[in-house]
């Protein structure tokens, strides 16, 4: 059955001699779905978007575009649409000649061409840019261009391997919305390779995170921000603290857990997975969820960091972990060496088993 | 520690004019020396001697002999230089693509030729097409002809000959260009929908244009001055303009007709590397490369 706009590889494992680029990787982009690759660097993102090009061939495991089989297909047969990390314009056509040239392959006339081509350049608002030379842009319009020459032939799916990475922040911010208000506009599939997890939480629907050739997870930006499933993600994704100690009890999945750490003290959470009486395990907790009470945990204040909207507080536990909280302006900041009391809300806290 | 600019190192890049100078000063005075003082002697010559005239340059374009010679040296130059460009072109290709051992087999094989004397080299060409060669053995064995083939003396095996000595300076500038396209240019073609063959037309070759201008223009020129080669493995139903200057020099002792053909030489030279230059705009390839 085919699917226009799905992209999916299955079981995907590619090694380069020793090295094992992808492991054992299945991974679905719906259509007209925005999934991002995120991982750090080395972890595999180019090697699995290259695979879905047709550059790479899987060592084993398949590649699905549009509901077919398409492991074995040459590049030039996929139409997908691509925007490499650095620039690929041709330098020696014009910028209309570059977006032009996927319909020239495609046996469109030439009068046809140069109007779709103005046309797309028009959607990534560079109209009137169409007789100047590539090196004749700045990096920003250079990659609109690409983007522009990816889309032109409007392909069911679009890969983009850190299209943004040599952008300043401020542009790449730009794009970012750009990027997702023409992925919207036009119903497009999107794989989109990042190793950075703003880039990813901003404009992804769904995320994989990757990590050693490894899928650690996928999901929603929420989930994965609120419902880590291993430490990997729970610490790749936004701030986290680590605190290690043994479970007092077993618990279920899902279900309430509390650790005792090194001096005893109590750590209340969630399990992630089962947990077994005596199982040494971790809780992270996000600086947010952090406030102050009574009853909670004793810490030491190492540091404070006054940033304007919120000030951040350095915490250090009897037990030697170190943790960040966060206090809302006007609140009353504690000064370094005081001791303050800390808790969280045990559904924020989550207890993975294994750790250090 | 900041001390007082001194008239030769203004800072890390910079370079004073007068430090520039003494750094070209022995390449400056070996070039004064070896090229342009006999030059410069022969143009001379050409011109005012006996007194100032222009009789000698006339003569090259009177006489029929001369001008054959020179018609002859652009042709065969033209044909070599085409000959280098059909055989190193895929060369060049697939140097560009090879990598580790491959590349290294690949380039000792390109590269050895310049290590062997051109004299060596073309010595091997008259063994192997004298009457009783190798060539002429092979084709007799085969059944192509029953007595030996006049190979040797001829205007083919000139060009052969020479297109052989001259083909590492198409291939090696054809590499360097072909080299420093980057691999995502093809990908990008492929993805956008263009088969293989297409994607050279449109991306690869192109781009390669000011290798295959300054490999072309390098082969030309070093052809139209070719003597050894010429010499050797062709008559003087082949003759070459490089021969019939040393000619003239050697035998006639003619200095002023000598310096006449120098000058020809020297002008058609001058006038294609101006052509290139512009055709191509070498001079910005080499600039951003
Ligand atoms: N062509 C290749 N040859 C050998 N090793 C490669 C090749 N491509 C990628 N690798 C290796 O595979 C691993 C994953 O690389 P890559 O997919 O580029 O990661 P990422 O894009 O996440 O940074 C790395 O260890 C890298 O060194
Ligand atoms: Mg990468």
């Amino acid at each position: 059955m085919t699917r226009a706009g799905e992209v999916a590889v299955e079981a995907l494992r590619k090694t380069f001699g020793r090295v094992v680029a992808v492991d054992d990787v299945s991974l679905t982009a719906e259509p007209a779905e925005f999934l991002a690759l995120l991982g750090p660097s080395g972890s595999g993102k180019t090697t699995i978007l290259m695979t879905l090009a047709g550059f790479e061939h899987p060592t084993s495991g398949r590649v699905k575009l549009n509901g077919e089989d398409a492991t074995w297909w040459p590049a030039h047969r996929r139409n997908i649409g691509m925007v490499f990390q650095r620039t690929t314009l041709f330098p020696h056509m014009s910028v209309r000649d570059n977006v032009a040239f996927p319909l020239k392959m495609r046996g469109v006339p030439a009068r046809e061409r140069g109007a779709q081509a103005d046309e797309a350049l028009a959607t990534v608002r560079l109209a009137g840019y169409g007789d100047r030379l590539p090196n004749q842009l700045s990096g920003g319009q250079q990659q609109r261009v690409a983007l522009a020459r990816a889309i032109v032939y409007r392909p069911p799916i679009l890969l983009m391997d850190e299209p943004l990475s040599a952008l300043d922040k401020a542009l790449r911010e730009e794009m970012q919305l750009e990027i997702k208000r023409l992925q919207r506009a036009l119903g497009i599939t999107v794989v989109f390779v990042t190793h950075d997890q703003t880039e990813a939480l901003t404009m992804a629907d769904r995320i994989a995170v990757l990590d050693h050739g490894r899928l650690m997870q996928v999901g929603t930006p929420q989930a994965l921000y609120e419902s880590p499933e291993n430490p990997f993600v729970a610490g790749f994704i936004g701030e986290t603290a680590f605190l290690d100690g043994v479970a007092e009890r077993s618990a279920d999945p899902g279900g309430p857990a509390t650790l005792r750490a090194a001096d005893g003290s109590k750590l209340h959470g969630t399990a992630v997975a089962a947990l077994a009486t005596g199982d040494t395990a971790q809780l992270a907790v996000r600086p947010e969820r952090i406030r102050r009470a009574e009853d909670g945990l004793a810490a030491e204040v190492i540091e404070t960091f006054y940033v304007g909207a919120e000030t951040a507080c350095l915490l250090r536990t009897a037990f030697g972990a170190q943790l960040r909280m966060r206090i809302a302006a006007g609140a009353d900041v504690p000064a370094p060496g005081e001791t303050v009391r800390v808790a969280w809300d045990p559904a924020h806290g989550r207890i993975f088993r294994g750790g250090a | 520690m900041s001390r007082p600019p001194s008239a030769f190192f203004r800072g890390a890049r910079e370079m004073s004019p007068a430090l520039s100078l003494l750094l070209l000063l022995p390449f400056l005075v070996v070039l004064f020396i070896a090229f342009l003082l006999p030059v410069g002697v022969l143009l001379h010559e050409s011109l005012f001697v006996p007194a100032a005239t222009l009789e000698h340059y006339a003569r090259v374009f009177d006489e029929p002999v001369y001008l054959r010679v020179l018609w002859r040296t652009i042709r065969i130059a033209a044909l070599v230089t085409a000959i280098c460009l059909v055989l190193g072109y895929p060369l060049a290709v697939a140097m560009a693509r090879a990598r580790g051992v491959a590349l290294l087999l690949l380039a000792a094989c390109v590269m050895l030729p310049l290590w062997t004397s051109v004299l060596v080299r073309t010595y091997a060409w008259t063994v192997l097409m004298r009457r009783n060669g190798l060539i002429n053995d092979l084709l007799i064995g085969l059944g192509f002809t029953d007595a030996p083939v006049r190979l040797l003396y001829t205007e083919g095996a000139v060009v052969v000959a020479m297109a052989h000595v001259l083909l590492p300076f198409m291939v090696l500038p054809l590499w360097t260009a072909l080299r420093a396209i980057p691999t995502d240019y093809a990908r990008a073609a492929a993805i956008l929908g263009a088969r293989p063959l297409r994607s050279f037309v449109e991306v690869t070759l192109p781009l390669s244009l000011p290798g295959v201008a300054s490999g072309s223009l390098m082969v030309f020129l070093l052809a139209l001055g070719f003597f050894v080669t010429p010499a050797l493995v062709g008559g003087p139903q082949q003759m070459m303009i490089a021969t019939l200057i040393s000619q003239q020099v050697r035998e006639l002792l003619n200095w002023p007709f000598a310096g006449a053909l120098v000058g020809c030489l020297l002008l058609l030279t001058l006038v294609l590397v101006a052509f290139f230059n512009r055709a191509m705009r070498l001079d910005r390839f080499v600039a951003s490369s």
